[in-house]
Parts: structure tokens; sequence; C-alpha cells
């Protein structure tokens, strides 16, 4: 089964917790949002209500949202700026 | 209707003057400048904030904030509108965003800000931490009870 491989940039809190702003994720064809999302379930730094957008293109892409090889990911938890 | 807006996010201040005269370039009759100011807020533990550090994705923000213009422009009579957001360390009693708007009437002024500030808060990617007078740090999550660090 074929593997796609993005690079994901962690934003604020997210950042702390993952441990580091850049990392690579891999993950079998196909790949939506949702199975980030669920893999990032694996982390218990992570708070499990913390809600999660996930970003390409300068777009919030929903959970059924296709990742495909090569894309740059930004993963942000809630704005808050102003 | 066309407005006249600017929409920018970087490490540099920019002076109120140069906002008056952005947002009065139109005829106007009414003109409301803000400024949000770092608060020396508690963060627990007999602490205060000295300073928030801000991150965030410029670009993207400035696409969220042309957003939130077409919104306000459907909700109010606005004229023009200046936005700018700081990156990076801001001390307490420094300004980290500066908005101005311009409008026909003060009502449409005041609630466009509103409004604004609302919506930059949901949508417009810039995070912040705050950092105490004793280097303790906490990211500031809007929907979690924070964590100091």
């Amino acid at each position: 089964m074929a593997e796609i491989s993005v690079d994901i940039m962690a934003f604020g809190i997210l950042k702390d917790t993952l441990g580091h702003d850049w990392f690579v994720w891999k993950h079998p064809e196909p790949a939506r949002v949702l199975d980030l999302r669920n893999w990032l379930k694996q982390f218990p730094t992570i708070h499990p209500q913390l809600p999660i957008a996930v970003v390409f293109d300068q777009t919030y892409q929903p959970d059924d949202y296709e990742i495909k090889d090569g894309m740059k990911l930004y993963l942000m938890p809630p704005v808050s700026g102003g | 209707m066309s407005m006249l807006q600017h929409f920018s996010i970087s490490s540099e201040p920019v002076n109120a003057d140069a906002i008056k005269a952005f947002v009065q370039e139109v005829s106007t009759g009414a003109t409301v400048i803000f400024e949000g100011i770092v608060r020396p807020d508690d963060m627990g533990d007999q602490e205060q904030v000295a300073s928030i550090e801000y991150e965030g994705l410029p670009e993207m923000a400035i696409k969220e904030l042309e957003k939130i213009a077409v919104q306000l422009q459907s909700q109010f009579e606005i004229q023009s509108i200046y936005f700018h957001h700081l990156l990076g360390k801001v001390a307490v009693g420094q300004t980290a965003v500066w908005v101005g708007i311009s409008a026909k009437h003060r009502k449409d002024a005041f609630g466009a800000l509103d409004v604004l500030m609302d919506e930059v808060k949901k949508t417009v990617p810039i995070f912040k931490k705050e950092i105490g007078q004793e280097n303790s740090t906490k990211w500031v999550v809007p929907t979690l009870q924070n964590e100091k660090k």
C-alpha cells in the first residue's frame, strides 16, 4: 500500500506539547484530516478537549479533506490574538 | 460600496497618527481608533504577566481578515478599516493590536470594531503565550483552562 509523507508545522501550545514545531507524518493512502486528528490522540501531552485545526493552502480543512503526499500542513490550537 | 482597507501582521509597531490619517482619507463622520494593550493579568502563584509573545501565520491571517472585512461590510456602513497586529514579545502596557475604522455614523464604526475584534479571536491565526515576571510561561488557549509551565 502506498504511503504519503507530509511536513507538518505546529503552532502555539501544540508546538510545546508535541515537543517540536516541525515534524514529518507518514500514513497509508488514502489519508484524511480525520486520520491525522486520530493519530494525534496518541500523545498524552495533548489535552483531549483541545480543538485542533488543520490548515492547508491557508485554509482550515474539514475532517474528510484528503491529505496528499508532499503537502505542507499546519496544526493550530484555538487562536488567541487581539 | 468600496472600502479602503489595510491589514498587516509584523514585528514592527505602527503609529496611531498614521492610522488616523489612513482612515480619514475618505470623507467621514466618525472615526474610531482602538489599541489593544497587554495587561498585567494574574498567572496564578502570585505571578503576573510581564509580557506576551505572539506568533502566527501572517499571510493566512490577512486572508482571514479580508473575509472578516467582507462580513463587516454586509453588516455596517463603514468606509475604511485599518488593522495591525504585532508578532513577537510585547511588554505589559504596550500596544499589541491597532485598529482604525471610519464610517458615516458612530454606531457603525463602534459596531464594526466590536465585531471585528470578536471575529479576530475566532479565526485569525495568531497565538499568544504569557510570560510572567519570574519567566513562567503559559499559552493562552481560550477553550481550555490553562496550565502553567
